[in-house]
C-alpha cells in the first residue's frame, strides 16, 4: 500500500523536470497514476478548492442568494474593515477564544495523551474513549444549558444558592461579563478531539529502542525523556495537532450559538463565523458574508504558518 | 458437626420462606382504601350515605314528559331506532327538567338514552340538578362521549400501495349510558340518593347539542361471578368450535378519532404484517391512554359453544402496573373477570388469555351468529389510589405555598422563619397527609404485587415529609426537594391514570387450542430486519402519499412535523385534488435555509407552508415570491382571519403570503392562590405594578411580562406607518421601554424561568402567555384542575374609560414562489385559498387534536375554525375578544436587526445599569442605520 502511494505523490513531479509536451501528455504516460489519484483529487476540487475559489470571487459582488449577483469590487471589504463595529467585536472575541482555548487545549491533549500513554493498553483505550467522548457528541452541548440556566432552578444557580453564595439567580448565559468565559470552559471540555487522539497515536508511534538508547546516553528523568525523545520524535503529529487546534479555535460558532444564542446578548459571544452567518443567512447578504469568510480564511492561514514556523524553531 | 448446622440452618431458612410468602399471597387481595372525603365531591357524598338501601327500582321517564326551560332550543322529534319521541336539544342552551318519583328512601342510579350529533369529536357536556340543586360537585358536568367511525367502508390506500389513515366522522348512535364519571375516577354510576315521593331532575345545559330519548332510574348490577355465569349457561348446545380472529385495527365504531389504526412492523409475528407498504396492523398504544375510551368490533360465531378469548399485545408504557380494560360482549360484562382484565407491563409482545388466579383459562359461551365486542379502557383498582395521590397532592401543593410565601422559594438557610407559629396547623396538616400517603403506598403495592415503583416514590415523598415534622427547623431547608417531591407525586398520578395498551388481535379460541406465539423466532426476527433494513435505502420518507408525475400538479413543500403533514396530505388527496383535479407533491423540509437554496438554484417549489413571519417579505423584495394581491378574490380571502394576521406581509403595497396559524397571549392565574392573598386579576397596569408588588411580598412572581404589550398599550409602535423608521425612540415607546426596564430593575420579576412548572407549584400563580398553554395546563397539570383561570390581559385606560388590552401575536404563513408558469400559479393560489380556508382549517385541527391529543389543539389563524375546535364556551368567548386586540409587529426588510437590538437595550439597561432612555435611543440609531441601507439595497425611495 505504502509504495503505492508513494509512487502515485512522486510521478506528478516528474513533467516538471521535462518541461515539455504538457499535462495531456504526462496523463497519457502515467494514466496508471493519475486514475489512481483521481478519485480524490477530483473531490477535493470539487468541495475544497472550488467553493474556495467561488467564496473568493464573491466576495467581490453584492449576492442576496435569491437574485443574480451584481459587481461592487472592494466595497465589502471597505464596509468589513471601515465601517463594521460589529465585525469588530467579533474579531476580538475570536481572538480571545483563539488565543485561550488554542494553546491551553493543545497542551491539555498533549499532557492528558501522555498520561494516558503510560496505562494499560485496556484502560488506555477505554481512557482514550472517555476523553474522546465529548467532541463526538458535540449535540451534548444542551446540558450545559441546563448547568448554566440563568432560571433560579438552573443547575449552578440552585447550587450556589444552597450553599448560601448567591441569593438572586445569575443570568450565566445571557450577561456579558460571564457568558464568554463560559463558552471558553465548555469549549476546552469539548475540546480533546481529533488532536488528541493524533497525539495519542504519535506518542504510540514513537520507536522504543530509542528510550535504550537515550539512557545510554545518559538521560536521567522522565521530563528529559520526553524533551529530548519522545516530542522531537512525534514532530509531525505535534504539527497537525497545531494546525487542527487552530483551525478549530478560530471557528467556534455552533457552541457559542447554542449556549448564548444567536446573536448573543449584546454580541459578548459573537465570533468571526457567527457573524458570517449573520450575513449569510439571516442577513441574506452572501458577499459580505464571502468576504468575511476570505479575511478568516487568510488569517487561518497566517496563524497556522506562524505556528508551524514556532514549532520548527523549537524542536530540534 | 459441620453437616448438621448446615442442616438446622437450611431447615430454618426454609421455615422463614414460608410465612413470608404467605403474607404476600394475603396482602395483594385484603388490601382496600377509602376514597379521601372532600368536601362538596361525590367521595364526601359517598361517605355520608354509606349503608343505605339500594331498592330494586326501573322506571323509564320518556324525553315527551320534559319540561325544557324557556331559554332552550329544544324540540320533539321522531328519530330512526328511537321508539318515544326524542327531544332534540341544540348547543348547551337552558335546561330540562322531569319530573320522578320514586317508591322509598334509597340510593339509585341514572340512565340516559341519547344520540350525538352535530359532528364535532367533542364530548357533550350537561349538568344535573336534583330539586335545584347539584347533590355534588362532579354532578356539575357529566360528559357523554360521541360516537367515532370512519368516514369510508374500504381504507384507501395511495398511489405507491400505501394505506393512508382513514378520515373519521362523528356517527349518530343511540347508547344508553349511565350517569357516571367519564374520568373513571369512582368506576361505578353515581349513588343519588332520593326520599320516597317525587323530585325534580334537571339537565342543565352546557356545550354540543344531545338527543334524549330518556331517563331511566335502575339499579346497576355488578357482573356475576364466573361459577353462577358457568352454572347459568352450561346447558346451552355446544359445537365443535373453530378459531374466531378478530384484527384490532378493524374496529367499525370508537369513541375517539384517536384510536386510528397504526401500522408497526418491529415483531415478527404481528398480524398482518407488510415491510415494506404501510399496512395498518395495530390499535391503540399511547392514543389509547384514558380511561372510558372504547373500541368495538363485529364478528360472527359459525357454531356455538364455549371459546377463550386470547389477546394479543404490548404494554411497555406503565412500568410495573398493569393496564386494565373491560370487555362488553354484546353491551354486557359477562363474568367479573371481563370487567377487569389486566395487561401486563412487558416491553416484549405478549398474548393474554382470560383466565382465573390459578391459570386456568375461563370460557365465554357464543351462539351462533353476530356479535359486537367492545373493549375499554377502565381504570379499575388504580382509580381509588388515583384520587387520594390528587388530593393529596392538592394539599400538598397548598402547604407548599403557604410556606414559600413566607420563606421564599429560595429560602435563606440560616434564618428561622418560625413557620410553626406563623401557620399554626401546619406539622399536624404535614403529618395526617404523610400518613394518608403510607396507606396510599401499601395499596398501590398491594395492587401491583411490588412491582410498581409508584409505591416506592409515594413512600419517599411520606419519609422526607415526616423527617420536616420531626425537625421542623429543617422545613425552609428542605423547600427545594419538597418541590420537587410533589412533582414527581404529580407525575406519578399522570403515569398511574394512563393505561396505555397496544393491540394486535384478538383471537376466541377451542377451549383445547393452544396459546398463539407472542414473539417471532429468531430466524423471523432476523429475516424482518434484514428486509427493513434494505428497504430503508429504496424507501423515500420525504415526500407523502401519492407521488404524482403527469398532468396539472403542484409541489408543496412543508415545514411541519412528520404528523402534521401525513394529515395534510391525506386531506389534500381526499379533497383538493379530487375538488380541483390538480395533483400536489408534497415534500417536508426541515429548516428554511433549504428554501433559499432552492430558491437560488431554480427549483423552489410552488407553495410553502408553515414558513415564518418574516420570511414573506424577505423573499418577496427580493423577488422570489408572487404577489397575491393581483388575485381578483384576495379582498375576499383576508375576510378570513384579523386584520392583524395580514399586516407582516404587507410590503410597499404588495401582499407576499397568507396566515396559517395566529398565535398571542392571554392571563393564566391561579384561581386558589389570588382568593388567598384577596386579589383580583389586574385589569389596568396600575393594578399590574399593585399586583406585582404584592405577589413580590409574599415571594411569588408576574410572569410573561413583554415589552411589546406595553409599548402597543401606551400607544407606541414599532415603525413609522411608511415603515421607513423604526419608532422606537418615541415619547410613547421610551416611556414604555423605561417601564418595562423597571419592571426587573425595580420589582425584580424574574427574567428566565419555566412558566408551565412554576405555575404548577404555585411560585407564578399569573402570567401573560400564549393562549395555547391552556392545552399543555389541560393535559399536563390535573393535579391543579378547576385551581387556574384565564382571562383579557391587562390594559391602559383611555380618556372615554376604554381599556386598551393590545398585545403582540405572531403568526406562521403560506407564500406562493414565482415560477412564471401562469396554470401552476392559479393552481398554487386556488391551493392557498382552499387551505387556509375554514373548512380544511377546521378539518386539519381537528385531525391533528385527534391524532396528538387535546395538547395540540391547533391555533388556526382562521377565525372561524377556531370557533370549531373543542374550546369550552366560555373560554373561547375570552379568547376571541382577546383576539381583537391582537396587533402583529410588521415585517420589513432588515427586521431582523430590530428584535436583538431592543433586547441589547434591555441587557444593557438590566445587567450594565445604562440609563433606559439613553441606552434605547442608541440602539435605535442602530436600528435606523440598517433599516436605511436596506431600503438603499432595494432602491426604495
Amino acid at each position: 500500500m505504502s509504495e503505492l502511494s508513494a509512487k502515485a505523490v512522486q510521478t506528478p513531479v516528474k513533467p516538471k523536470k521535462k518541461k515539455k509536451g504538457g499535462l495531456i501528455r504526462d496523463i497519457k504516460e502515467n494514466t496508471s497514476s493519475y486514475v489512481m489519484m483521481a478519485p480524490f483529487m477530483i473531490l477535493f476540487l470539487v468541495f475544497i478548492v472550488l467553493p474556495v475559489l467561488v467564496s473568493v470571487v464573491l466576495s467581490f459582488f453584492y449576492y442576496n442568494i435569491i437574485s443574480p449577483p451584481t459587481w461592487v469590487g472592494w466595497d465589502n471589504f471597505k464596509r468589513l474593515f471601515l465601517d463594521d463595529d460589529i465585525f469588530m467585536i467579533g474579531v476580538k472575541n475570536t481572538l480571545i477564544f483563539a488565543i485561550i482555548t488554542g494553546p491551553v487545549s493543545y497542551f491539555m491533549c498533549l499532557i492528558f495523551a501522555w498520561l494516558i500513554n503510560e496505562l494499560g493498553p485496556k484502560l488506555r483505550t477505554a481512557a482514550t474513549f472517555m476523553f474522546y467522548i465529548p467532541s463526538m457528541c458535540g449535540s451534548l452541548v444542551f446540558i450545559f444549558q441546563y448547568i448554566f440556566s440563568g432560571d433560579s432552578y438552573g443547575i449552578l444557580n440552585s447550587v450556589l444558592t444552597q450553599l448560601g453564595l448567591i441569593d438572586s439567580p445569575v443570568l450565566w448565559l445571557k450577561d456579558p461579563t460571564y457568558m464568554l468565559w463560559i463558552i471558553i470552559f465548555v469549549q476546552l471540555w469539548m475540546s480533546l478531539g481529533t488532536g488528541f487522539l493524533v497525539f495519542i497515536a504519535g506518542l504510540q508511534g514513537v520507536d522504543r529502542e530509542l528510550y535504550e538508547a537515550a539512557a545510554i546516553d545518559g538521560i536521567k528523568n522522565r521530563w528529559q525523556e520526553l524533551g529530548y525523545v519522545t516530542l522531537p520524535s512525534m514532530k509531525p503529529q505535534l504539527k497537525l495537532g497545531a494546525i487542527l487546534q487552530i483551525t478549530g479555535a478560530f471557528a467556534v460558532s455552533d457552541i457559542a450559538a447554542n449556549l448564548a444564542g444567536f446573536p448573543s446578548p449584546l454580541y459578548a459571544a459573537h465570533t468571526v463565523v457567527l457573524h458570517m452567518q449573520d450575513y449569510g443567512t439571516a442577513r441574506y447578504e452572501m458577499g459580505y458574508a464571502m468576504a468575511i469568510a476570505v479575511v478568516l480564511f487568510a488569517f487561518t492561514v497566517l496563524t497556522s504558518r506562524l505556528i508551524l514556523r514556532l514549532l520548527k524553531e523549537k524542536t530540534y | 458437626m459441620r453437616k448438621v448446622a448446615a442442616i438446622f440452618i437450611a431447615i430454618i431458612m426454609l421455615l422463614q420462606i414460608v410465612p413470608v410468602s404467605a403474607i404476600a399471597a394475603e396482602g395483594s387481595v385484603s388490601e382496600t382504601l377509602d376514597y379521601i372525603s372532600v368536601e362538596g365531591s361525590y367521595s364526601e357524598y359517598m361517605q355520608n350515605n354509606k349503608g343505605k338501601n339500594k331498592p330494586d327500582y326501573d322506571k323509564i321517564y320518556p324525553a315527551e314528559n320534559a319540561v325544557p326551560s324557556e331559554d332552550a332550543d329544544t324540540e320533539l322529534k321522531d328519530y330512526e331506532g328511537a321508539e318515544n319521541k326524542v327531544l332534540e336539544w341544540k348547543e348547551g342552551t337552558g335546561s330540562v327538567t322531569w319530573t320522578i318519583e320514586v317508591p322509598e328512601d334509597g340510593l339509585y342510579n341514572f340512565k340516559i338514552k341519547h344520540i350525538g350529533g352535530g359532528g364535532r369529536f367533542v364530548d357533550v357536556e350537561r349538568g344535573i340538578k336534583i330539586d335545584g340543586e347539584y347533590p355534588f360537585d362532579e354532578l356539575e358536568v357529566i360528559a357523554f362521549s360521541k360516537v367515532v367511525k370512519d368516514k369510508y367502508e374500504e381504507i384507501k390506500t395511495d398511489n405507491q400501495g400505501n394505506q393512508l389513515r382513514p378520515t373519521q366522522v362523528e356517527v349518530g348512535v343511540w347508547q344508553e349510558v349511565w350517569v357516571t364519571d367519564n374520568t373513571g375516577t369512582f368506576g361505578k354510576p353515581y349513588d343519588i340518593y332520593l326520599t320516597a315521593g317525587t323530585h325534580t331532575f334537571e339537565l342543565v345545559g352546557i356545550s354540543e347539542d344531545l338527543n334524549i330519548e330518556y331517563i331511566r332510574i335502575a339499579q346497576y348490577k355488578a357482573a356475576p361471578s364466573y361459577e353462577d355465569y358457568y352454572a347459568a349457561n352450561k346447558d346451552k348446545p355446544a359445537g365443535e368450535v373453530k378459531e374466531i380472529v378478530i384484527q384490532a385495527e378493524s374496529s367499525i365504531l370508537r369513541s375517539s378519532p384517536m384510536l386510528y389504526p397504526q401500522y408497526n412492523t418491529n415483531n415478527a409475528n404481528n398480524e398482518p404484517l407488510n415491510a415494506e407498504l404501510t399496512q395498518f396492523n395495530v390499535v391503540g398504544g399511547y392514543n389509547w391512554r384514558n380511561n372510558g375510551q372504547w373500541l368495538e368490533y363485529n364478528f360472527n360465531v359459525e357454531t356455538s359453544g364455549w371459546y377463550k378469548m386470547a389477546f394479543r399485545y404490548t404494554q411497555d408504557f406503565l412500568m410495573g402496573i398493569p393496564s386494565t380494560r373491560r370487555v362488553e360482549i354484546d353491551g354486557e360484562v359477562l363474568f367479573d373477570e371481563l370487567d377487569n382484565i389486566e395487561f401486563d407491563y412487558s416491553t416484549d409482545w405478549q398474548v393474554q388469555v382470560v383466565s382465573d388466579e390459578s391459570g386456568e383459562a375461563l370460557l365465554i359461551y357464543l351462539e351462533e351468529g353476530e356479535h359486537t365486542l367492545r373493549m375499554t379502557n377502565h381504570l379499575g383498582d388504580t382509580a381509588v389510589a388515583l384520587y387520594n395521590i390528587q388530593q393529596i397532592t392538592r394539599e400538598l401543593l397548598g402547604v407548599y405555598s403557604e410556606i414559600i410565601m413566607i420563606t421564599s422559594a429560595t429560602p435563606d438557610l440560616y434564618r428561622d422563619y418560625q413557620l410553626t407559629i406563623r401557620i399554626p396547623d401546619l406539622l399536624e396538616r404535614l403529618e395526617s397527609n404523610a400518613n394518608k400517603l403510607y396507606d396510599l403506598a401499601k395499596y398501590v403495592r398491594s395492587m401491583t404485587a411490588g412491582r410498581a415503583s409508584e409505591a416506592h416514590t409515594i413512600e419517599r415523598v411520606a419519609d422526607q415529609i415526616m423527617e420536616m415534622v420531626k425537625d421542623e427547623l429543617s422545613i425552609s431547608k428542605k423547600l427545594t426537594s419538597f418541590n420537587s417531591s410533589l412533582s414527581s407525586l404529580s407525575s406519578s398520578v399522570m403515569s398511574m391514570s394512563e393505561q396505555s395498551l397496544l393491540l394486535d388481535y384478538i383471537k376466541l379460541l377451542p377451549a383445547d387450542a393452544p396459546t398463539p406465539k407472542a414473539k417471532a423466532n429468531f430466524w423471523d426476527s432476523l429475516k424482518l430486519t434484514l428486509k427493513k433494513f434494505i428497504l430503508s435505502f429504496l424507501k423515500d420518507y420525504t415526500s407523502v402519499g401519492n407521488v404524482y408525475n403527469g398532468g396539472e400538479s403542484i409541489d408543496v413543500w412543508v415545514l411541519l412535523g412528520q404528523e402534521q403533514a401525513n394529515t395534510v396530505k391525506s386531506i389534500i388527496d381526499d379533497s383538493f385534488t379530487a375538488e380541483y383535479q390538480v395533483n400536489v407533491n408534497m415534500n417536508i423540509v426541515t429548516s428554511e435555509s433549504v428554501l433559499l437554496y432552492s430558491v437560488a438554484a431554480g427549483n423552489s417549489p410552488d407553495v410553502a407552508v408553515s414558513v415564518s413571519k418574516t420570511l414573506p417579505v424577505d423573499y418577496g423584495l427580493r423577488g422570489a415570491l408572487v404577489d397575491i394581491k393581483q388575485f381578483d378574490d384576495y379582498e375576499e380571502v383576508t375576510k378570513r382571519f384579523m386584520p392583524s394576521a395580514m399586516t407582516p406581509f404587507e410590503y410597499l403595497g404588495k401582499v407576499y403570503g397568507l396566515p396559517m396559524t395566529q398565535s398571542f397571549s392571554m392571563i393564566f392565574y391561579r384561581t386558589d392562590i389570588f382568593a388567598e392573598l384577596g386579589l383580583e386579576v389586574p385589569q389596568t397596569w396600575e393594578e399590574v405594578y399593585s399586583c406585582v408588588y404584592k405577589l413580590q411580598e409574599n415571594n411569588l412572581a408576574f410572569g410573561g411580562l413583554t415589552f411589546e404589550t406595553l409599548l402597543f398599550q401606551h400607544g407606541g409602535q414599532y415603525y413609522s406607518d411608511d415603515k421607513s423608521e423604526c419608532l422606537l425612540d418615541s415619547p410613547e415607546a421610551i416611556e414604555a421601554f423605561t417601564e418595562y426596564c423597571k419592571l426587573y430593575t425595580h420589582y425584580g420579576v424574574p427574567t428566565e424561568y419555566n412558566f408551565l412548572t412554576r405555575f404548577r407549584m404555585g411560585e407564578m400563580p399569573i402570567g401573560i402567555v400564549d393562549y395555547l398553554t391552556y392545552n399543555s395546563l389541560v393535559v399536563t397539570a390535573p393535579e391543579i384542575k378547576g385551581l387556574w383561570d384565564v382571562a383579557l390581559v391587562p390594559g391602559t385606560v383611555d380618556e372615554d374609560g376604554n381599556i386598551n388590552r393590545a398585545v403582540a401575536g405572531e403568526v406562521t404563513s403560506v407564500v406562493m414562489f414565482k415560477t412564471g408558469d401562469e396554470t401552476s400559479e392559479k393552481n398554487s393560489w386556488e391551493f392557498m385559498k382552499w387551505f387556509t380556508s375554514t373548512e380544511i382549517q377546521t378539518r386539519y385541527g381537528m385531525e391533528i387534536e385527534a391524532v396528538l391529543g387535546a395538547g395540540a389543539r391547533y391555533g388556526s389563524a382562521n377565525v372561524e375554525a377556531v370557533n370549531n375546535f373543542a374550546w369550552q364556551a366560555k373560554i373561547i368567548d375570552v379568547i376571541r375578544e382577546q383576539w381583537d386586540h391582537v396587533q402583529v409587529i410588521p415585517a420589513i426588510p432588515g427586521s431582523y436587526i430590530v428584535g436583538r437590538n431592543v433586547d441589547n437595550a434591555f441587557r444593557e439597561v438590566y445587567e450594565l445599569g445604562e440609563v433606559p432612555r439613553a441606552s434605547i435611543i442608541k440602539y435605535v440609531n442602530i436600528i435606523n442605520e440598517e433599516i436605511a441601507r436596506k431600503r438603499k439595497e432595494f432602491n426604495i425611495e
